[in-house]
Protein backbone atom coordinates (compact mmCIF):
# COMPACT_ATOMS: atom_id res chain seq x y z
CA UNK A 1 0.00 0.00 0.00
CA UNK A 2 1.58 3.62 -1.50
CA UNK A 3 1.71 6.44 1.38
CA UNK A 4 2.17 9.52 1.04
CA UNK A 5 2.90 12.50 3.83
CA UNK A 6 1.57 16.10 2.83
CA UNK A 7 3.20 19.24 5.26
CA UNK A 8 1.34 21.59 4.54
CA UNK A 9 2.17 23.47 8.48
CA UNK A 10 2.15 26.93 8.12
CA UNK A 11 0.19 27.14 5.59
CA UNK A 12 -3.13 29.42 5.31
CA UNK A 13 -6.63 28.67 3.70
CA UNK A 14 -7.19 27.73 0.83
CA UNK A 15 -3.34 26.24 0.29
CA UNK A 16 -3.53 23.06 2.32
CA UNK A 17 -6.83 22.07 0.37
CA UNK A 18 -5.64 22.72 -3.07
CA UNK A 19 -2.29 20.71 -2.14
CA UNK A 20 -4.39 17.76 -1.07
CA UNK A 21 -6.58 17.72 -4.16
CA UNK A 22 -3.27 17.92 -6.41
CA UNK A 23 -1.44 15.59 -4.68
CA UNK A 24 -3.91 13.48 -4.80
CA UNK A 25 -4.55 14.12 -8.32
CA UNK A 26 -1.02 13.89 -9.47
CA UNK A 27 0.23 10.69 -7.74
CA UNK A 28 -2.36 8.31 -8.90
CA UNK A 29 -0.30 5.41 -7.06
CA UNK A 30 -0.75 5.98 -3.63
CA UNK A 31 -3.69 4.66 -1.75
CA UNK A 32 -3.34 6.75 1.87
CA UNK A 33 -1.95 9.81 2.05
CA UNK A 34 -1.67 11.69 5.69
CA UNK A 35 -1.72 15.85 5.95
CA UNK A 36 -0.16 17.47 8.62
CA UNK A 37 -1.91 20.94 8.73
CA UNK A 38 -1.93 23.90 11.27
CA UNK A 39 -5.26 25.86 10.24
CA UNK A 40 -8.47 24.23 12.11
CA UNK A 41 -9.89 25.63 8.48
CA UNK A 42 -8.08 23.78 6.88
CA UNK A 43 -8.60 20.59 8.05
CA UNK A 44 -12.58 21.46 8.06
CA UNK A 45 -11.99 22.10 3.71
CA UNK A 46 -10.15 19.11 3.28
CA UNK A 47 -12.58 16.77 5.33
CA UNK A 48 -15.50 18.34 3.82
CA UNK A 49 -14.01 17.29 0.24
CA UNK A 50 -13.52 13.93 1.48
CA UNK A 51 -16.80 13.19 2.18
CA UNK A 52 -18.03 14.84 -1.01
CA UNK A 53 -15.73 12.34 -2.85
CA UNK A 54 -16.63 9.18 -1.01
CA UNK A 55 -12.92 9.28 0.30
CA UNK A 56 -12.21 7.38 4.06
CA UNK A 57 -10.26 9.62 6.56
CA UNK A 58 -9.71 9.94 10.11
CA UNK A 59 -8.16 12.80 12.04
CA UNK A 60 -5.55 12.92 14.94
CA UNK A 61 -5.06 15.96 16.84
CA UNK A 62 -1.28 15.26 17.47
CA UNK A 63 -0.63 18.02 19.78
CA UNK A 64 -2.58 21.80 20.09
CA UNK A 65 -3.95 23.13 16.96
CA UNK A 66 -1.68 20.52 14.78
CA UNK A 67 -4.23 17.78 12.74
CA UNK A 68 -3.39 15.04 11.27
CA UNK A 69 -5.73 13.81 8.32
CA UNK A 70 -5.20 10.41 7.11
CA UNK A 71 -7.12 9.71 3.52
CA UNK A 72 -7.58 6.62 2.07
CA UNK A 73 -8.94 6.53 -1.38
CA UNK A 74 -11.02 3.94 -2.35
CA UNK B 1 -21.95 13.75 9.22
CA UNK B 2 -22.37 10.47 8.42
CA UNK B 3 -20.72 6.70 10.35
CA UNK B 4 -20.51 8.47 13.55
CA UNK B 5 -17.82 10.84 11.96
CA UNK B 6 -19.77 12.95 13.55
CA UNK B 7 -18.24 12.69 17.20
CA UNK B 8 -14.60 12.66 15.99
CA UNK B 9 -15.08 16.03 14.67
CA UNK B 10 -16.44 17.35 17.37
CA UNK B 11 -14.13 16.11 19.63
CA UNK B 12 -10.96 16.56 17.76
CA UNK B 13 -11.09 19.45 15.18
CA UNK B 14 -13.27 21.84 17.15
CA UNK B 15 -15.25 22.25 19.96
CA UNK B 16 -18.21 23.67 17.13
CA UNK B 17 -18.17 24.84 14.47
CA UNK B 18 -20.69 26.98 14.93
CA UNK B 19 -23.90 27.14 12.03
CA UNK B 20 -22.86 30.02 9.35
CA UNK B 21 -26.86 31.55 10.64
CA UNK B 22 -26.04 31.77 14.08
CA UNK B 23 -22.61 33.80 13.24
CA UNK B 24 -24.23 35.94 11.30
CA UNK B 25 -27.35 36.67 13.73
CA UNK B 26 -25.07 37.35 16.28
CA UNK B 27 -22.59 39.69 14.35
CA UNK B 28 -25.49 41.58 13.21
CA UNK B 29 -27.01 41.70 16.53
CA UNK B 30 -23.66 43.15 17.95
CA UNK B 31 -23.49 45.28 14.89
CA UNK B 32 -26.40 46.73 15.69
CA UNK B 33 -25.81 47.86 19.38
CA UNK B 34 -22.37 49.05 18.39
CA UNK B 35 -24.19 51.38 16.57
CA UNK B 36 -26.62 52.55 18.75
CA UNK B 37 -23.49 53.04 21.30
CA UNK B 38 -21.12 54.92 19.29
CA UNK B 39 -23.33 56.27 16.75
CA UNK B 40 -21.20 55.53 13.32
CA UNK B 41 -20.59 51.63 11.68
CA UNK B 42 -17.88 49.05 12.90
CA UNK B 43 -14.57 49.74 11.35
CA UNK B 44 -11.27 48.35 12.13
CA UNK B 45 -8.41 50.06 10.07
CA UNK B 46 -8.92 53.47 11.21
CA UNK B 47 -7.27 52.28 14.95
CA UNK B 48 -4.12 50.88 12.84
CA UNK B 49 -3.83 54.41 10.56
CA UNK B 50 -4.41 56.23 14.03
CA UNK B 51 -0.82 54.49 14.79
CA UNK B 52 0.81 55.03 11.40
CA UNK B 53 0.05 58.71 11.97
CA UNK B 54 1.37 58.74 15.38
CA UNK B 55 4.56 56.87 14.49
CA UNK B 56 5.19 59.63 11.55
CA UNK B 57 4.61 62.19 13.70
CA UNK B 58 6.31 61.58 16.48
CA UNK B 59 9.34 60.66 13.84
CA UNK B 60 9.37 64.18 12.88
CA UNK B 61 6.89 63.95 9.85
CA UNK B 62 3.73 65.58 9.12
CA UNK B 63 1.32 63.12 8.34
CA UNK B 64 -1.73 65.62 9.18
CA UNK B 65 -0.53 67.71 5.83
CA UNK B 66 -1.36 64.18 3.81
CA UNK B 67 -4.74 64.35 1.60
CA UNK B 68 -5.79 61.15 2.94
CA UNK B 69 -5.69 62.69 6.11
CA UNK B 70 -6.99 66.04 5.54
CA UNK B 71 -9.60 64.06 3.64
CA UNK B 72 -11.38 61.67 6.10
CA UNK B 73 -10.41 64.42 8.93
CA UNK B 74 -12.08 62.03 11.55
CA UNK B 75 -11.96 62.26 15.19
CA UNK B 76 -9.66 59.21 15.73
CA UNK B 77 -6.87 61.24 14.90
CA UNK B 78 -7.07 63.52 17.44
CA UNK B 79 -7.80 60.77 19.96
CA UNK B 80 -5.81 58.78 22.21
CA UNK B 81 -3.54 56.54 20.39
CA UNK B 82 -4.77 53.24 22.47
CA UNK B 83 -7.83 54.15 24.03
CA UNK B 84 -10.14 54.92 21.03
CA UNK B 85 -13.26 53.46 19.77
CA UNK B 86 -11.27 51.61 16.67
CA UNK B 87 -8.50 50.15 18.94
CA UNK B 88 -10.45 48.91 21.67
CA UNK B 89 -12.90 47.30 19.51
CA UNK B 90 -9.44 45.68 18.08
CA UNK B 91 -8.30 44.79 21.26
CA UNK B 92 -11.49 43.39 21.79
CA UNK B 93 -11.42 40.98 18.89
CA UNK B 94 -8.10 39.64 19.04
CA UNK B 95 -8.98 38.93 23.08
CA UNK B 96 -11.79 37.06 21.75
CA UNK B 97 -10.42 35.38 19.52
CA UNK B 98 -7.62 34.12 21.66
CA UNK B 99 -10.03 33.26 24.52
CA UNK B 100 -12.09 31.01 21.83
CA UNK B 101 -8.36 29.46 20.95
CA UNK B 102 -7.39 29.08 24.86
CA UNK B 103 -11.11 27.35 25.24
CA UNK B 104 -11.51 25.02 22.20
CA UNK B 105 -7.42 24.18 23.58
CA UNK B 106 -6.17 24.82 19.96
CA UNK B 107 -3.72 27.88 20.99
CA UNK B 108 -0.47 27.48 19.47
CA UNK B 109 2.20 29.95 18.17
CA UNK B 110 2.89 29.65 14.86
CA UNK B 111 6.38 29.86 12.97
CA UNK B 112 7.05 30.60 9.12
CA UNK B 113 8.47 27.90 7.69
CA UNK B 114 9.59 29.34 4.65
CA UNK B 115 10.93 32.55 3.23
CA UNK B 116 8.02 32.90 0.87
CA UNK B 117 5.75 32.90 3.75
CA UNK B 118 7.50 35.79 5.35
CA UNK B 119 7.73 37.54 2.17
CA UNK B 120 3.57 36.55 1.06
CA UNK B 121 2.65 37.61 4.57
CA UNK B 122 4.53 41.43 4.30
CA UNK B 123 3.42 42.24 0.97
CA UNK B 124 -0.29 40.63 1.70
CA UNK B 125 -0.35 42.91 4.81
CA UNK B 126 0.96 45.92 2.76
CA UNK B 127 -1.84 45.26 0.39
CA UNK B 128 -4.43 45.20 2.54
CA UNK B 129 -3.49 48.19 4.38
CA UNK B 130 -2.37 50.61 1.73
CA UNK B 131 -6.12 48.78 0.05
CA UNK B 132 -8.12 49.94 2.92
CA UNK B 133 -7.05 53.42 2.95
CA UNK B 134 -7.66 54.21 -0.46
CA UNK B 135 -11.32 52.45 0.03
CA UNK B 136 -11.90 54.34 3.37
CA UNK B 137 -11.79 51.46 4.76
CA UNK B 138 -11.69 47.53 4.53
CA UNK B 139 -14.18 44.88 4.39
CA UNK B 140 -15.69 45.57 7.31
CA UNK B 141 -15.81 49.61 7.55
CA UNK B 142 -16.32 49.68 3.90
CA UNK B 143 -18.53 46.52 2.98
CA UNK B 144 -20.40 45.90 5.94
CA UNK B 145 -20.41 49.90 7.50
CA UNK B 146 -21.19 50.60 3.72
CA UNK B 147 -23.85 48.73 2.86
CA UNK B 148 -25.56 48.26 6.10
CA UNK B 149 -25.81 52.04 6.32
CA UNK B 150 -27.16 52.27 3.04
CA UNK B 151 -24.17 54.01 1.32
CA UNK B 152 -23.41 52.95 -2.09
CA UNK B 153 -19.50 52.99 -1.80
CA UNK B 154 -20.10 49.63 0.45
CA UNK B 155 -21.52 48.33 -2.91
CA UNK B 156 -19.04 49.67 -5.56
CA UNK B 157 -16.62 48.14 -2.88
CA UNK B 158 -18.42 44.65 -2.92
CA UNK B 159 -18.53 44.51 -6.53
CA UNK B 160 -15.02 44.93 -6.57
CA UNK B 161 -13.79 42.77 -3.70
CA UNK B 162 -15.62 40.38 -6.09
CA UNK B 163 -13.52 40.55 -8.89
CA UNK B 164 -10.43 41.05 -6.62
CA UNK B 165 -10.86 37.70 -4.82
CA UNK B 166 -12.07 35.97 -8.29
CA UNK B 167 -8.00 36.49 -9.62
CA UNK B 168 -6.74 36.23 -6.26
CA UNK B 169 -7.79 32.84 -6.24
CA UNK B 170 -6.90 32.06 -10.02
CA UNK B 171 -3.25 33.12 -8.97
CA UNK B 172 -2.98 30.76 -5.72
CA UNK B 173 -4.44 27.93 -7.98
CA UNK B 174 -2.39 28.56 -10.78
CA UNK B 175 0.75 29.07 -7.95
CA UNK B 176 -0.41 26.02 -6.03
CA UNK B 177 -0.52 23.82 -9.55
CA UNK B 178 2.68 24.41 -11.11
CA UNK B 179 4.97 25.59 -8.12
CA UNK B 180 4.32 23.56 -5.50
CA UNK B 181 3.12 20.02 -5.81
CA UNK B 182 6.12 17.77 -5.73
Amino acid sequence: MAKERLDVLGEVCPIPLLMTQGVLAKLKNIDVLIVETDSNQAARNIFNWCESCGFKFEIDDLENGIWEITIKKE
Amino acid sequence: MKQGQGKTINKHVLIGPWPYWAGALILGLLNVLLFVIFKKPWGVTSGIAKWGFDLWEGLGGHPESWAYFREINSDILSSHIFFNQANILNMGLVFGVMLAVLLSSHFRIKRLKTRSQLISAIAGGIMMGYGARLAFGCNIGALIGGIASQSLHGWVFGVFLFIGASLGTLFVRYYVLKKRLP
